[in-house]
């Protein structure tokens, strides 16, 4: 009997060792070996490192260069978690009867999530270059006050349309009955959002939020391609801090012990969030 | 690097990469690879010849294949691979070549801009190769860090006001020689409604573009460690020519396109090579670019007048295509062959006659530049020159701070030229933890 139980516990553990082998030579290995470079001054290219103690971690704790990549971190991260599921909801909402030429729509919300990153930023360049300038509004990039913003709504404008798929999906599976008691009981729109949209569809809840989340953590992209991190500082977030101290700094034993700690960080945040929405889940 | 420290150090770099690739995506770069043919004909040297450049003007993208075209017909048994990338991530690619033991042979850059990787032993001195004499004793110094050769200078660049003859013409503008004079034709082009000097400061090349010929003609005679100084902590407020140059590039953006602040260089190019502005202040190498947009523009050149009295202006010029070779290249001889081979005073001429840029080998002259360039070829010889990167130059953090604190002051009006210099120093010493 016990032997039998091994042997099922080996056999399903079998199923996944594949992906484990992978997982754990892709990420874990060259993660745990790349904490040995914050022990170091390596400049990314010299065949010696020197060995510098604890210098790198003392070094992050009194960087107050790191406060404003922190700022622009979590600006972004705040707004495009907001916006990006309320109008992902909303659209979903929206489109989620069905009427002719819905599809068509659809198709057309969610077509920016299928253009690169690259291109995105490339192409919101010409629109708040060349656009806006026609509406006499400057752009948003070369005002140190609007520049992370202005990248945000990138993030927007191609996110949204895969939050409206997920919410939709999740729409489709409140039982319409609940709707019918919820109106014969005298319930308005809001109330009927309130009391049986938001608890049905809970775990897309679960699922969008850490993923924007996590996404505006380790934002890069738009920064790199859009404004370099300026004007100034004013668009430089974490991960293209850390990608200044890894290449063009020369600074990679730095560069990796700031990247150590924000990924620890970026984990600890992202559980304690799944496990409140986890526990929200539940609740609701 | 031994074989054991290549794994070693390719291993480890891999590590960084991956955690690194952890928190933001979009890390790793490439490039587009060109692959040479070979010839079956036997010669003494042979092997993969690996360079990697991040060229993209059209003129020298021919010059180079013509060159690479020649030394294959002289060494066919050499297998030429050209890989290009863009400028805005060519350090990182190089960075990661190297590190991860895959270097090329041959690099393309500046010895003093990249001087990181000189010093970080992954360039060969090359002081003692017979070939280095051809160098213009001129520029060796350019190409030379400790008293070192570590680059092959095929060219010089100026940096310049390229005009619109006929815009100058119709509006009776004669090329200025003092810093009044310039400022006048802007005021008289921006009086009949035409923008007076292109600009794209989206990018850094359009930012250094007019701040260097600004800043490195005269006003660089009177401070030309400047450089060393600052990353040794000197205040950048200490140098009242460098007050002076910021002052002037304010009051010129006055009369630049209103879209300066969210275009790049290549629209700034194309509007002045479309007529839509008088001038452009630029170096030597756009040249090849205004003239690809419209190559029947009526264009002249004249130097950046940054001095009240004409004959203290000086012209400011640099080595511009340096190539570096790669210490213990594997494919060393080949290396050696094609240094040798893009030294040679035919080759070169063919090089510069095509980019039309200024020869830094000794002894070739080219005939056949465009007038612009034709201006500009006897400016340098009869004027005043200022060669700034004789000295030395930011590389690394310092470089990039440089640039971003530059391209800062380009965009945002408010920022005067104290506040300049307190965030440059602030930043410079931040550099340093």
């Amino acid at each position: 009997m016990k032997y039998d139980k091994i042997k099922k516990t080996l056999v399903d553990f079998s199923f996944i060792l594949p992906a484990l082998v992978f997982f754990l030579y892709v990420i874990i290995i060259p993660l745990i070996s790349g904490i040995q470079f914050t022990f170091t001054d390596w400049d990314g290219m010299s065949a010696v490192k020197h060995f510098v103690g604890l210098k790198n971690y003392r070094t992050v704790f009194h960087d107050t260069d790191l406060i404003q990549p922190i700022l622009n971190t979590l600006l972004f991260t705040v707004v495009t978690v907001i916006v990006i599921n309320i109008a992902g909801l909303a659209l979903a909402m929206a489109v989620s009867k069905e009427f002719r030429g819905i599809n068509v729509m659809k198709s057309i919300i969610f077509m920016p999530l299928v253009v690169s990153l690259v291109l995105v930023s490339e192409m919101w360049m010409y629109v708040y270059s060349d656009f806006f300038s026609l509406l006499g509004i400057p752009s948003p990039l070369i005002d140190r006050k609007t520049a992370m913003l202005g990248l945000a709504y990138m993030s927007i404008w191609r996110e949204t349309g895969l939050a409206m798929i997920i919410y939709l999906a999740a729409l489709k599976g409140v039982p319409s009955y609940m709707y019918e008691a919820a109106v014969i009981d005298g319930a308005g729109f809001w109330q009927r959002f309130k009391n049986v949209t938001v608890p049905f569809i809970a775990p897309a809840f679960t699922y969008c939020i850490p993923l924007w989340l996590a996404a505006g953590l380790r934002q890069y992209d738009y920064t790199y391609i859009a404004t370099s991190g300026g004007p100034g500082h004013a668009s430089e977030s974490m991960a293209y801090y850390i990608y200044n101290y890894l290449f063009p700094y020369d600074k990679v034993g730095y560069g990796q012990t700031v990247a150590v700690l924000y990924l620890a960080v970026c984990i600890g945040i992202s559980n304690i969030v799944t496990r409140m929405l986890r526990k929200r889940e539940i609740e609701l | 690097m031994n074989k054991t420290a290549r794994m070693a150090t390719k291993t480890a770099l891999l590590a960084a990469v991956t955690a690194a690739c952890m928190v933001f995506p979009g890390f790793a770069a490439g490039g587009k690879k060109i692959t040479g043919n070979s010839s079956d004909s036997a010669q003494n040297i042979s092997g993969d010849l690996n360079i990697i450049h991040y060229l993209t003007e059209t003129a020298k993208l021919k010059a180079l294949d013509d060159m690479v075209a020649g030394f294959k017909t002289e060494y066919p048994n050499v297998k030429v691979d050209v890989e290009s990338t863009s400028m805005d991530n060519y350090q990182d690619v190089i960075k990661l070549k190297i590190s991860t033991g895959d270097a090329p042979d041959i690099i393309f850059g500046s010895c003093k801009t990249y001087s990181d990787l000189i010093t970080s032993g992954n360039i060969e001195d090359i002081s003692n190769q017979p070939f280095v004499s051809r160098i213009a004793p001129g520029v060796l110094s350019n190409v030379q860090l400790n008293g070192k050769v570590y680059g092959i200078p095929l060219d010089e660049m100026a940096n310049v006001v390229f005009y619109n003859k006929d815009i100058f013409a119709r509006y009776g503008l004669k090329i200025p020689h003092t810093y009044s004079e310039f400022i006048a034709v802007c005021r008289k082009l921006q009086q009949n409604g035409v923008t007076a000097c292109a600009a794209g400061y989206q990018d850094n090349i359009s930012v250094g573009a007019n701040f260097y010929t600004i800043f490195f003609g005269a006003p660089y005679l009177t401070s030309e460690n400047y450089a060393a100084e600052l990353i040794g902590g000197k205040s950048s407020s200490g140098y009242p020519a460098l007050a002076k140059s910021l002052t002037q590039w304010r009051e010129i953006m006055q009369y630049q396109n209103t879209d300066r602040k969210t275009i790049d260089t290549d629209r700034a190019e194309q509007k002045f090579a479309n007529g839509e502005t008088g001038m452009i202040i630029i170096g030597t190498w756009g040249l090849g670019a205004i003239m690809n947009y419209n190559p029947k523009g009526n264009f002249g050149g004249f130097m950046y007048p940054s001095e009240e009295k004409e004959t203290d202006n000086a012209i400011p010029v640099a080595t511009d295509d340096t190539w570096m070779l790669v210490k213990n290249s594997q494919n060393r001889k080949a290396a050696l062959a094609f240094c040798e081979y893009m030294t040679r005073k035919d080759v070169n001429a063919k090089w510069c006659a095509t980019t039309s840029q200024l020869s830094a080998i000794s002894g070739v002259t080219v005939d056949t530049f465009p007038v612009p360039m034709k201006d500009i070829a006897q400016i340098a010889a009869q004027k005043k020159a200022a060669n700034w990167l004789s000295v030395g130059t930011f590389s690394g953090q310092y470089d990039t701070t440089w640039y971003r604190v530059l391209q800062d002051y380009a965009i945002t009006d408010s920022l005067s030229v104290a506040d300049f210099c307190k965030q440059l120093d602030k930043e410079f010493a931040a550099a340093k933890k």
